[in-house]
């Protein structure tokens, strides 16, 4: 909600159609006049960091380039300096031994926060976040916490290439005993983060590269070190009533933009943002579908066994009744993330078709098989 | 360790006649040297060691009882019968399991050396692995921060020589054997008698 009201407030009213649709923004802007702060993504996650830190002195940091170099991304800038080199561990390239490391150390009670320089590089360490993380607290049955996070860019960045785009939501969030969160806005990632860090089991943080730089809006309430979100809650960005389009981390943006671009044509689509990947808010996303009767799912990664497939099972499960069209997928291609430019935009989704999808859902075009 | 010896041994029975299913590693013959650790560590002193932790878990106050349960599956084993042969743990007195990938319990002992060391405690962890276990990446990846970082782990390479030979790797070897000495015979007779083709 905070996003489309920063983005409006950002557009210049020039025809009739507009200031229609800006009168409530001036409207709402009136009502929070004090709330107008902006913060990236960045900041928000190295403050929410930074507090979690000062709060607790069991948090620690580790990773590649976490600590001299201020992080990669510089997510954890300045954390170095304050908290100093025994609680903000610059690690060599080893992920499959300090990613052991750290969850021996939470074994032990610590907090660690693990971070990848991107989930690809998981996967040299996908052992010990599944089986000696995810799973020690069944196996022992309860005697063994692990409280830590493992947190990274997640997905496609731009021109990198097959092996640095790779979306994990799916691997990780099949897993029980793990949860797995991915925020898109900048509150998002402050109250997930602070969840995470405070959380006694393992959390898998999926950021994304390209929203690092974005700002939002935050409110005093989300600037306090106090807040916190839940784990397990999707939040519903946009409201509408004949089609659910449910997104996360930076497809939630373009789904908002998708919304607006179909608000235009008479569709009022409904804007999910998951949050949380595992555990789903099924009850959130049935209760929409229930309402819209028409559901628009979308991810970034592959579409096999992806997301998208899971919300469409517990849809399928929960509200087959209310269902007035088929569920429209909407995911990467199923190939592995190509260089050139003009392929890469042809294999992540882009606006046009979520709002295409939508569109068939409300059979205002034909279907795929039609137009091919 | 006479009860280690005779406690590793009925569980092999019981193995043999299917009441412990899955897989069932045995320390009977190493038993010294969980022993002799004991003997000099105290409970805030951490062990962990991989999948052959019957006896490592007894050694660490744990209870016949609770590892029989476990081993058949019970309510009343050390992990509620969730766990299994491999997945003893006793938090309390320092043991923290009991894994089954080869190797993971390096970096995961050298982790929880590191909290000691950042708790400040005056206490190690053993962390205990096999000769097959000597071969992962991941054991040379947590050897190196470990020395980088100072920590307090004291990695114990227990050589019960179970990567040397197994019987199908005897069997490949006879095998192998046998063919090329076949195929040196054919050769031999082949020079010395012109017989190249058929076989007499």
């Amino acid at each position: 909600m905070w996003g489309i009201v920063g983005q409006r407030a950002c557009r210049h009213g020039s025809s009739a159609m507009s200031l229609q649709v800006t009168r409530p923004v001036i409207h709402a802007l009136r009502s929070f006049s004090t709330a107008a702060k902006e913060m990236t993504v960045r900041d928000a996650l190295n403050s929410a960091i930074d507090e979690e830190m000062s709060a607790d002195p069991k948090v620690f940091l580790m990773g590649e380039e976490v600590g001299e170099y201020q992080g990669a991304y510089k997510i954890t800038k300045g954390l170095l300096e304050k908290y100093g080199p025994d609680r903000v561990l610059d690690t060599p390239i080893t992920e499959a031994g300090f990613t052991g490391i750290g969850v021996g150390a939470a074994y032990h009670g610590l907090k660690p926060i693990v971070e990848f320089m991107t989930f690809n590089f998981s996967m040299q360490a996908i052992d010990h976040i599944i089986n000696s993380a995810a799973k020690s607290n069944y196996m022992s049955a309860g005697q063994i916490s692990v409280p830590i996070v493992f947190r990274g860019p997640n997905g496609a960045a731009a021109g990198v290439g097959a092996q640095h785009s790779q979306c994990y939501a799916p691997w990780f969030a099949s897993c029980p005993g793990l949860k797995v969160l991915a925020p898109y806005s900048s509150e998002d990632a402050r109250g997930l983060m602070k969840a995470a860090i405070r959380d006694p089991d393992p959390v898998v943080f999926l950021e994304n590269e390209l929203l690092y730089g974005e700002s939002f809006p935050v409110s005093a309430e989300v600037l306090d070190s106090s807040f916190c979100l839940p784990i397990g809650k999707a939040k519903i960005e946009r409201e509408g009533k004949d089609v659910t389009i449910t997104a996360f981390s930076k497809m939630v943006g373009y789904a908002l933009k998708a919304a607006e671009i179909l608000s235009k044509e008479g569709i009022s689509a409904e804007v999910i943002n998951l949050r949380s990947i595992r555990p789903l808010d099924r009850a959130t996303i049935n209760n929409s579908v229930r309402k819209t009767n028409r559901l628009v799912t979308v991810e970034e990664g592959f579409p096999q066994h992806g997301i998208g497939a899971e919300i469409c099972a517990s849809v399928v499960e929960d509200s087959f009744e209310y269902l007035d069209a088929a569920i429209e997928r909407i995911a990467g291609a199923d190939v592995p993330m190509p260089y050139a430019a003009n392929l890469e935009r042809l294999a992540v989704p882009q606006v046009e078709d979520i709002v295409r999808a939508a569109k068939r859902t409300c059979y205002r075009s034909s279907s795929l098989a039609a137009t091919a | 360790m006479a009860t280690m010896r005779r406690m590793e041994i009925a569980a092999d029975s019981l193995y043999k006649a299917k009441l412990i299913r899955g897989f069932c590693h045995l320390y009977d013959g190493q038993e010294a040297v969980c022993v002799g650790m004991e003997a000099s560590i105290n409970k805030k002193d951490c062990i962990i060691t991989a999948y052959r932790d019957h006896c490592t878990f007894l050694g660490r106050g744990g209870t016949l009882l609770e590892i029989f349960s476990e081993l058949m599956g019970r309510q009343g084993g050390c992990s509620k019968g969730k766990g299994g042969s491999m997945h003893f743990y006793k938090k309390e007195s320092g043991f923290y399991g009991g894994h089954g990938i080869v190797g993971a319990q390096v970096p995961l002992g050298c982790g929880l050396a590191f909290a000691q060391k950042y708790n400040k405690d005056e206490n190690v962890t053993f962390a205990l692995y096999g000769d097959g276990a000597a071969n992962q990446g991941q054991l040379f990846e947590a050897l190196n921060i470990s020395a980088l970082w100072d920590l307090p782990i004291i990695l114990v390479c227990e050589n019960n020589h179970c990567k040397d030979v197994n019987l199908f790797l005897l069997l490949d070897f006879l095998r192998l054997f046998f063919t090329l000495l076949l195929l040196w015979n054919r050769v031999l007779n082949g020079w010395l008698f012109g017989r190249w083709h058929g076989h007499c």
